[in-house]
């Protein structure tokens, strides 16, 4: 590991100073469990870490209105705890918990789970089919960026080095929303695939729906074609199976090490039918 | 869909060495002035258990209390060789050096003792040496280590003991290939996910013949430990390498079960003593862990009708299977 200098602000303003000046060379820091592994294995680090997690007013999920607030530095236990996720947007709080074990779970936050931008990250697809938005503060302005807009590629999303990842904002579904995960084990285990739903159903009509997959383009994606085919449909075991194909075919999915991206294309589309079907409140 | 199966997997599997292949192992036990009692073996205890049945062993013959017995273990300066911690051979290799020990230390306390007390018929227990025919006729262990020190008797004993055996006839494959053999049989009930190739394990039940479980708890943790070992092996676990590096070089990539992962196991253990291991026992370190894979593998070949032929059965492999199978079953048309 190289030697680099480390701060830790205590409000958003000297974190948002310090960037402003150092920013290029800084790396933020909130849990640590993406960071710490990398300066292992890096050759050169950043010159600068910063440490958000002294920042009290940067943690915990608020409803302050109709938009539910989500500090960057909440941890992915917070998220699985919490009563309101749990009630307004169970999909958030189900990806929380598929995440690694109770140890990752306790130190990973919100803020690092997107700003590592993932391909595989779980939270970040269960926030794209909620039409999260991600606020970015500098010294000088404040960004609100649509999730959808937020990832440029793997592990580049568009924070500027000015930029701190201060909250998501949330406007809380009226339909149901539902997130599953194919992972190489039950815990501790990246996902070969991830995929995130939100179907607003008048009885069996789909009103409105929202699709998102993971692990399986360079950023975690929606699929607008195949929520176009929901939108106003009887929602039945049909339709749900070719929405899934097509779902799929947006996708681009690599080989690696945790599946090759045949098997990604055939075990999400399962993975998303079966997401699809308990959305809409069939039977499974 | 969810298809279940169930499969079975039987071992046996040849303790130590074997095939004149040397064998040997040692240990030392040492009785201080004050009645502690100090024993070195060149053994590695790494979570088996192996410093506990040697404590139990030398407590057994001693007839004091196992957890009063200091231990010097694998170090190079002050422990005698006990060869290598493998082959699930210690208890049944170094327990046998350990109990030739102290039965070795036993008959020079128990001379000492008979002249102390004048019986010769003297039990060791409750760390007491009495006469079973005049029990008031009774010396505490502690005092016959001092009475021994005191009159010169030799308090270090260290115990050699070799299984190596004769070898085979190379043409016909029969002779004396090892000293004793281990039997296990394991079932595991799977369930499978045929649209995903997902394998969920329900549960295993073990039966392991221990030969004599010196510490039935020990062995059912061994038992445990090999079975979690057998279903990362039959699913998950696989070194992955490509243009010669390793892309599978962490905790992280290496799929080991976590205890979600981990179905119920049952054990069952059975004392079919042999009269080379110490009070009939043998090894079950690798037994728990050989019939796990046969036996979940050949359970999904229940629930699928496909033979599986290589590990790991991961998602991928296993839904190309079911695949290839589909595809050789309904040709397409034309």
């Amino acid at each position: 590991m190289r030697h680099f200098e480390f701060y830790s602000p205590k409000t958003i303003a000297e974190a948002l100073r310090f960037l402003s000046e150092r920013g290029d060379r800084t790396k933020i820091v909130a849990g640590g469990t993406d960071l710490i592994p990398r300066l292992r294995e890096e050759i050169s680090g950043p010159g600068f870490v910063l440490n958000i997690l002294e920042i009290e007013e940067l943690n915990g999920v608020k409803e302050p209105g109709p938009v539910l607030r989500i500090g960057s530095t909440t941890t992915h236990t917070q998220l699985m705890e919490s009563d309101l996720l749990q009630r307004t947007c169970p999909s958030l709080a189900q990806a929380a918990a598929s995440i690694g074990g109770p140890l990752v779970r306790n130190r990973g936050t919100i803020g690092g789970n997107l700003a590592n931008a993932s391909p595989a990250a779980d939270l970040a697809c269960a926030l794209l089919a909620l039409d999260a938005e991600a606020v970015l503060r500098s010294e000088k302005r404040i960004r609100v960026v649509p999730l959808g807009d937020f990832f440029i590629g793997p592990g580049q999303t568009m924070i500027n080095p000015d930029e701190l990842l201060t909250e998501v904002s949330i406007r809380p579904p009226r339909g149901k929303c539902v997130f599953r995960k194919l992972g190489r084990r039950q815990a501790m285990s990246l996902s070969i695939v991830n995929a995130a739903v939100c179907l607003e159903m008048e009885g069996k009509i789909c009103r409105k729906s929202r699709i998102a997959l993971g692990s399986v383009a360079p950023t975690p994606i929606r699929c607008p074609e195949a929520e176009r085919m929901l939108a106003n449909k009887e929602i039945g075991p049909e339709l749900i199976s070719k929405c899934a194909k097509e779902a799929m075919s947006a996708s681009k999915p690599i080989d690696d090490q945790r599946a090759k991206g045949w098997y990604r294309i055939e075990a999400g589309t399962v993975l998303l039918r079966r997401a699809l079907t308990v959305a809409a409140g069939l039977n499974a | 869909m969810k298809k279940r199966g169930i499969g079975v997997g039987s071992m046996f599997y040849g303790l130590g060495y074997g095939f004149s292949r040397q064998d040997i192992s040692s240990a030392t036990i040492e009785i201080c002035e004050d009645g502690s009692v100090i024993i070195r073996s060149g053994e590695v205890d790494f979570g088996q258990g192996s410093d506990t049945i040697l404590c139990q062993i030398t407590s057994e013959e001693l007839g004091i209390r196992y957890d009063t017995i200091q231990m010097l273990t694998a170090d190079t300066l002050t422990t005698p060789n006990a060869g290598p911690t493998s082959a699930s051979r210690v208890t049944y290799v170094t327990g046998m050096a350990m109990l030739k020990a102290a039965r070795a230390m036993k008959r020079t306390l128990q001379s000492v003792a008979e002249r102390i007390l004048g019986h010769t018929d003297l039990l060791f227990g409750d760390e007491k040496v009495y006469s079973l025919s005049h029990p008031e006729k009774v010396i505490s262990f502690k005092a016959l280590a001092k009475a021994a020190h005191l009159r010169g008797a030799p308090m270090v004993e260290t115990a050699w003991h070799d299984i190596t055996t004769q070898d085979v006839n190379p043409e016909t494959a029969q002779g004396d290939a090892y000293s004793a053999y281990a039997y296990a049989t394991q079932i595991a009930e799977v369930e499978v996910d045929t649209e995903t190739g997902q394998v969920e394990v329900l549960r295993i039940v073990t039966a392991t013949d221990a030969g004599k479980a010196i510490n039935p708890l020990n062995v059912e943790g061994q038992i445990e430990g090999g079975v979690s070992m057998g279903v990362g092996y039959a699913l998950s676990e696989e070194i992955i390498q490509e243009g010669g590096y390793l892309k599978t070089p962490s905790l992280g990539d290496y799929m080991v079960p976590t205890s979600l992962d981990m179905p119920p196991i049952e054990t069952h253990i059975l004392e079919v003593p042999v009269p080379t291991g110490p009070y009939g026992a043998k090894g079950v370190g690798e037994p728990a862990s050989i019939p796990t894979a046969p036996a979940i593998l050949n359970a999904i070949s229940a629930a699928l009708n496909l033979r599986v032929t290589q590990i790991p059965a991961t998602p991928e492999n296993l839904l190309r299977l079911i695949r290839e199978k589909e595809r050789e079953e309904k040709p397409p048309p034309g």
